[in-house]
């Protein structure tokens, strides 16, 4: 967890520590797919390290890793809110996932408590500010923990799925090769 | 104006890069020294922006630590490993003339410039991971974060103009800077790199909703004129005879920084005034005629008191030196000629 948590009421809210390590062989990331039959998502977006927050036990809270975010229809093939929420629970808990916290349109206070504008609070969250639920999940492997939270907007027609596996930064950008291949004097002279 | 020269035995310091030159006066810098890459933490330049309470004072670039590391190939970085096919643009142009942002201010230079932009969408990089990734290898290669305000601030664009596309133009920014309300996520960085030789400035932004990553490298115009150093003797006996010496020392472009190249040329200047204690002399500096006189005339000044102050730190008494700046006036040498300018950019020390 990264520093700049912000502390949340604990009620109806699950200590992360307290999900059990999954004993599930894990698909690829994003890890869950869509509902079955389902049109293509309006979106996809995925980089490999990002900074996204999430609704732990008691806060919401910083965390880095690998990033997918899903945006669909919620109404789609007949489909209903409760069912997508269903679907992607069942799915989730079939990988050992816990559900942590659920947010609803109703309870913005409990992101007021934490100091956070609610607008400001469902952006980092990675969601859209009208979502009228967010219910977060906790996948917890040996490899690390996995973050996935699902959302509905556009009063229920709309759906989004975020995913976030937990990765440390990993350097990707270098200075060019050397011509000669020394190691370089790295100290730095005073100025004048 | 022409010169007595029976009365002045010039050897010649000339005031090199005086101000900015055209590109087509201008003859493409030196490739940098190749070298191997700075180990990750070594630098003693963190590039971390400048703090709050520096952003008020003027920019000076003699603050920045001159690095003494081997540096890669010009542009220095490459590309991000993420790269499998995706599209990018790059530019390298041998000379032209781009604005950085220095401190609070924008500031011509001139030099070999490279200019790439990639959207990081499309290879999957966050702006956070965009930032992190080029904030760790200009460290790594020992570069300062030298600005204290984005371009897009509305305080820097009413302060240069009042117009965002025109600074835009003037740092050949594609789009944007995008400004984050994540203090670490800037959506502009401005670093500066010092060698003995050049500066090499890069400007790492981020435009289009951040979807587009551009990045800036231009290597200031290295001196292409060589002069032999002048021994303090030498200066001595010109003095002696001819009441004046020209030196020719190298400044930063359209600034009043030396270069650490012309450094021991002013020692040598204070070993002189320290062999003889009743010596005092004006310092003068003079430029060729591009460009306005008026700053050439002003330029010329900030550069003469640049080269005292430089005296004086190394223990020489100030009520020693006088600083003049002649500007253009006095030229040995005709100004339509490239070698007639070098020969006019100059400081001479004159005896009182």
């Amino acid at each position: 967890m990264l520093a700049g948590a912000m502390a949340l009421p604990a009620s109806a809210m699950t200590d992360p520590a307290s999900v059990p390590i999954t004993s599930a062989t894990l698909p690829a990331f994003p890890f869950v797919p869509p509902p079955a039959g389902s049109p293509k998502p309006f979106s996809e977006d995925a980089v490999t390290w990002e900074r996204v927050y999430v609704l732990t036990g008691e806060r919401i809270a910083p965390i880095e890793g690998r990033y997918y975010r899903r945006l669909f229809s919620a109404k789609s093939a007949g489909s209903t809110e409760a069912a997508v929420l269903q679907y992607y629970g069942q799915k989730i808990g079939d990988l050992g996932g816990v559900k942590l916290a659920t947010l609803t349109k109703d309870n913005d206070a409990v992101l007021r408590q934490g100091g956070m504008e609610p607008k400001r609070a469902f952006e980092k969250l990675r969601h859209f500010t009208g979502s009228s639920i967010i219910e977060q999940y906790l996948i917890r492997s040996t490899k690390g923990n996995i973050w996935i939270s699902v959302g509905i907007f556009d009063d229920g027609l709309n759906g989004s799925l975020v995913v976030v596996e937990e990765q440390p930064f990993k350097q990707t950008v270098a200075p060019l090769p050397s011509i000669g291949g020394a190691k370089p004097d790295t100290r730095a002279k005073p100025p004048q | 104006m022409k010169l007595h020269l029976p009365l002045v035995f010039v050897i010649a310091i000339a005031l090199i890069a005086c101000k900015p030159k055209t590109p087509a006066d201008s003859a493409p810098p030196p490739e940098p020294a190749a070298a191997a890459p700075a180990s990750p933490g070594n630098s003693a330049s963190a590039a971390k922006p400048a703090p709050a309470a520096e952003a008020a004072k003027p920019f000076d670039i003699g603050q920045v630590p001159v690095t003494s590391a081997a540096l890669p190939a010009f542009p220095y970085i490459g590309i991000p490993a993420e790269f499998k096919g995706a599209a990018r643009s790059d530019e390298v142009v041998q000379f032209d003339r781009i604005h950085v942002v220095a401190g609070n201010a924008l500031r011509p230079v001139e030099g070999k410039i490279s200019r790439r932009y990639f959207s990081i969408n499309e290879i999957g990089m966050s702006p956070l991971g965009a930032h992190r990734n080029y904030e760790a290898v200009l460290k790594e290669l020992g570069a300062t974060r030298v600005d204290t305000v984005s371009p897009a601030d509305p305080s820097f664009i009413a302060a240069h103009g009042g117009e965002l596309e025109a600074i835009r133009k003037k740092m050949r920014l594609i789009g944007g800077p995008d400004r984050s309300d994540e203090a670490d996520i800037p959506g502009f960085e401005q670093y500066l790199l010092r060698t003995p030789s050049s500066n090499i400035w890069m400007s790492f932004y981020l435009f289009d909703g951040s979807l587009n990553l551009g990045l800036i490298v231009v290597e200031e115009k290295a001196l292409k004129q060589s002069v032999a150093l002048m021994p303090a003797a030498q200066m001595a006996s010109a003095l002696e005879k001819d009441g004046h010496v020209a030196l020719y020392l190298n400044f930063d472009t359209d600034s009043d920084v030396i270069r650490p190249d012309s450094l021991p040329a002013v020692d040598e200047i204070a070993k002189l005034l320290k062999a003889d204690p009743n010596l005092k002399l004006k310092v003068e500096g003079h430029t060729d005629t591009d460009g306005d006189a008026a700053h050439n005339k002003q330029l010329s000044l900030a550069r003469a008191q640049s080269v005292v102050k430089a005296i004086t730190a190394r223990s020489i008494g100030a009520t020693r030196l006088q600083p003049v700046g002649v500007g253009a006036e006095r030229p040995l040498a005709d100004n339509k000629t490239d070698e007639g300018k070098a020969r006019n950019r100059r400081v001479e020390l004159v005896r009182t």
